[in-house]
């Protein structure tokens, strides 16, 4: 797993490839803990092939975390895999997630 | 026996009391004779007053022909007479309608020649006043040509008159008097008919009484005994009363013979009872020693449902008897592989329970020693050869499977052949056909040798199965059977293999009975993995289910999502920070679903419990717990053992929508 930051004004874009799995979302944890206070927290998971529980649980800490300073959250460009994995848990419809 | 065909006796007295039909019989052969007597007395009476007349007719006349000796000049002097009142007395006597005397000379100028003795008759004229002329019969008494006449006329008064006509002679036998007696036919008719039916009264009566004692002495003598008797049957048969009384026997006729029987009878029965009851007991303690014979039995097989490395065993032993020839075994060899193996002794019951006991350690412990199946086969008949003095034999079918290459080795001792299924195929194995075990020492056993590829199954049987009978004598058949495993192959079920054949056998044979026993064992192929209980090996874990080729990846993904979550639950919680143990991760891949089986040693957690639905979760509320909701909405089956120490894990996902789809 590699995780890409890019920056425009008031809004953070995380491009996440690779596996996100109970060993590497660890990393993406730690990485979530030093994120500055950001309005707008973007996931890209275009280059995410997979993700488990541990990563769709990294993903509602980051929702939460927006939702606490009033800021904005969404994930964009999933695939249909992981899409599904959404769907399965249902947070589809409460977190803005668009598939590619 | 027509009237009780048509229920012409509705009441049951009729059915019951034989007594009540005699006194029916009784009772109409009464109405009979009586109405005989009526008409025999009828017919009598009528040829008797015929001769009644002429006597006492003949009687009187006689005795007024006495009295009359001396016959007067004028008749009318006659009246006044001694020998008149005589014959007026006798009048009365006999309940006369009137005497008459008639002289052949008549004093014309008197007007009569007839003078009238009579207590109620009154004198006839005829028109003129005259009294009476002489009438034909008067004549021929007169003139000699008869004695005495007989003729019927009607009184002006319409009484029915018969009157008796006789001659009154003098000493020169001379005619010169007749003399008439009238009856009343009605009163004399009455009078006789009147004895007769008193007559006839009587006979009935002596009759009736003759008839109830009859009834009587058959109540006494026969129908009372003949009852207690039937009463006495009756509660034996119905209550099964052993009446220890017994009947009472007199004398030496047929009832008392009877009797004696039934007494001797129910003694026999009571001895065959008490015996039976003896050889109840008898049967009851050597069926209880046959349930601990088949106990024993099974206990010698290894359980009917195992779950070892990646093969997954059901199997079932059906028994004709309560022992069974057949047996199934199966067993995990030092060198890793595992031996299976299935077999049928000839005969069935005891015989055949014993030899198999025989044929199990002779067959398992020389599968220890050689591992291969032919030599094990070889090894195994010359022991069975060597004690076999009933001269039974065995056919058997062995296998060895190794995991390590996925091949199976196998020898067919006689047996019936083995199936291979799997992805709508159902192949026999052949070529390794041998001869029985048991009878022919030293016989060359060979074997032979096919890849297995994970999501096969095996399937072994006793011919039991295709030789079960339905209640019309047709045979389930080879035919049946491979129909069944295709259709089975075919299906997403959790349901063994072998207790849905003999579901189906069972549907087949309806109730028929069961000749043969009956031995099935299905084995399921899979892949297996073993990995230290640590989050670290999640990779490890992800590369052994990604080496699974046959299913698209995308569908690997949600069954890797799936592991993962149980894995590292596992992890964190099996082991509770004692000494790291281990997990192993067995797969099978079957037409329809794809089997995930995790096994652990820790401690007894059954991860269903508390499951929750995607609908439940709240992630404002939440940030875990979907690891669990994932994890069963990707394997829709689920099933938890805790078995010999292990934690049993088994996952299903059915295949049905994603096979094909793409690779």
């Amino acid at each position: 797993m590699n995780i890409v930051r890019t920056e425009e004004t008031g809004k953070i874009t995380l491009k996440i490839d690779g596996w996100l799995d109970v060993q590497t979302t660890p990393e993406l944890h730690a990485y979530m803990e030093e994120l500055p206070p950001v309005q707008d927290l973007v996931f890209d998971f275009s280059e995410l092939e997979y993700i488990s529980s541990a990563g769709v649980r990294e993903v509602v800490a980051a929702y939460r975390r927006q939702q606490e300073a009033k800021g904005a959250f969404s994930v964009i460009n999933v695939s249909s895999d992981v899409m599904d994995v959404f769907s399965m848990t249902g947070i589809n419809r409460k977190i803005s997630i668009t598939e590619v | 026996m027509k009237a009780e065909k048509n229920g012409g006796y509705k009441s049951s007295l009729f059915k019951r009391s034989i007594g009540a039909r005699i006194l029916l019989t009784v009772a109409l052969i009464l109405l009979g004779v009586m109405i005989f007597l009526q008409v025999f007395v009828r017919i009598s009476v009528a040829s008797y007053i015929e001769t009644y007349y002429t006597d006492i007719g003949e009687l009187i006349a006689e005795l007024a022909a006495e009295e009359l000796s001396f016959f007067p000049d004028d008749i009318r002097e006659f009246q006044d007479s001694e020998a008149a009142k005589d014959l007026l007395r006798l009048c009365e006597d006999y309940q006369l309608y009137s005497i008459w005397v008639e002289s052949s000379e008549p004093p014309y100028e008197t007007g009569t020649n007839e003078i009238l003795l009579s207590n109620e008759g009154e004198f006839e004229r005829d028109e003129e006043g005259k009294i009476y002329t002489l009438g034909p019969e008067e004549r021929a008494i007169f003139s000699g040509e008869k004695d005495e006449a007989i003729y019927q006329y009607k009184s002006s008064h319409g009484y029915d008159i018969i009157a008796y006509l006789h001659g009154i002679y003098d000493d020169y036998n001379n005619c010169i008097a007749v003399i008439g007696i009238n009856f009343e036919k009605e009163l004399i008719y009455d009078d006789i008919q009147g004895s007769a039916d008193w007559m006839a009264w009587i006979i009935a009566l002596i009759f009736t009484g003759l008839m109830i004692t009859l009834v009587l002495f058959l109540h006494f003598s026969i129908f009372g005994p003949l009852r207690v008797i039937s009463k006495r049957m009756r509660n034996y048969a119905s209550e099964g009363q052993l009446s220890t009384d017994k009947l009472v026997v007199k004398g030496e006729d047929d009832l008392s013979r009877m009797a004696a029987s039934y007494n001797k009878m129910t003694d026999e029965i009571s001895t065959y009872v008490r015996k039976i009851g003896v050889l109840e007991k008898e049967r009851l303690m050597s069926e209880a020693e046959m349930n601990v014979a088949a106990e024993i039995q099974t206990g010698m097989l290894p359980p009917a449902s195992f779950d070892v490395s990646q093969i997954h065993i059901d199997a079932v032993m059906k028994p004709a008897k309560e022992v069974a020839g057949d047996f199934y075994d199966y067993m995990p060899l030092p060198d890793g592989r595992m031996f299976l193996c299935i077999a049928d002794v000839s005969g069935k019951g005891v015989s055949a329970a014993l030899f198999m006991a025989q044929a199990v350690n002779a067959i398992r412990y020389n599968a220890v020693l050689y591992s291969s199946p032919a030599k094990t086969m070889y090894a195994a008949n010359n022991d069975l050869c060597a004690r076999n003095p009933e001269m039974l034999f065995v056919t058997a079918f062995a296998a060895v499977y190794d995991p390590a290459d996925g091949s199976l080795t196998y020898c067919n001792a006689g047996h019936n052949p083995a199936y291979l299924t799997g992805s709508g195929i159902v192949d026999m194995l052949e070529g390794a056909d041998c001869l029985f075990l048991g009878l022919f020492p030293n016989e060359e056993y060979v074997e032979a040798s096919i890849e297995i590829r994970p999501g096969k199954m095996l399937f072994l049987y006793t011919d039991g199965l295709t030789e079960a009978i339905d209640p019309d004598k047709a045979m389930f058949g080879r035919e049946r059977m491979e129909a069944e495993l295709v259709r089975y192959a075919g299906e997403v079920t959790d349901e063994a293999l072998p207790s849905r054949m003999m579901a189906s056998v069972q549907a087949f044979t309806r109730g028929a009975e069961v000749f043969d026993d009956l031995t099935m064992m299905a084995i399921r192929f899979g892949r297996s993995v073993v990995l230290p209980a640590s989050t670290d090996e999640n990779g490890t874990l992800r590369h052994f289910l990604m080496e699974e080729e046959q299913l698209p990846r995308s569908e690997m993904k949600k069954i890797c999502l799936a592991a993962e979550e149980i894995f590292v639950n596992i992890c964190h919680y099996a082991y509770d920070n004692k000494e790291p143990g281990t997990v192993r991760v067995s797969t099978l891949l079957t037409d329809e679903s794809y089997i995930l089986m995790f096994a652990d040693t820790g401690m007894p957690y059954d991860p269903l419990e508390q499951v929750r639905t995607a609908e439940e979760y709240d992630p404002d509320e939440e940030i875990g717990g979907l690891g669990k909701i994932m994890t069963f909405t990707i394997m829709d089956r689920q099933k938890y053992e805790y078995r010999n120490g292990f934690n049993i894990l088994t996952l299903a996902r059915s295949l049905k929508n994603c096979r094909g789809k793409e690779v």
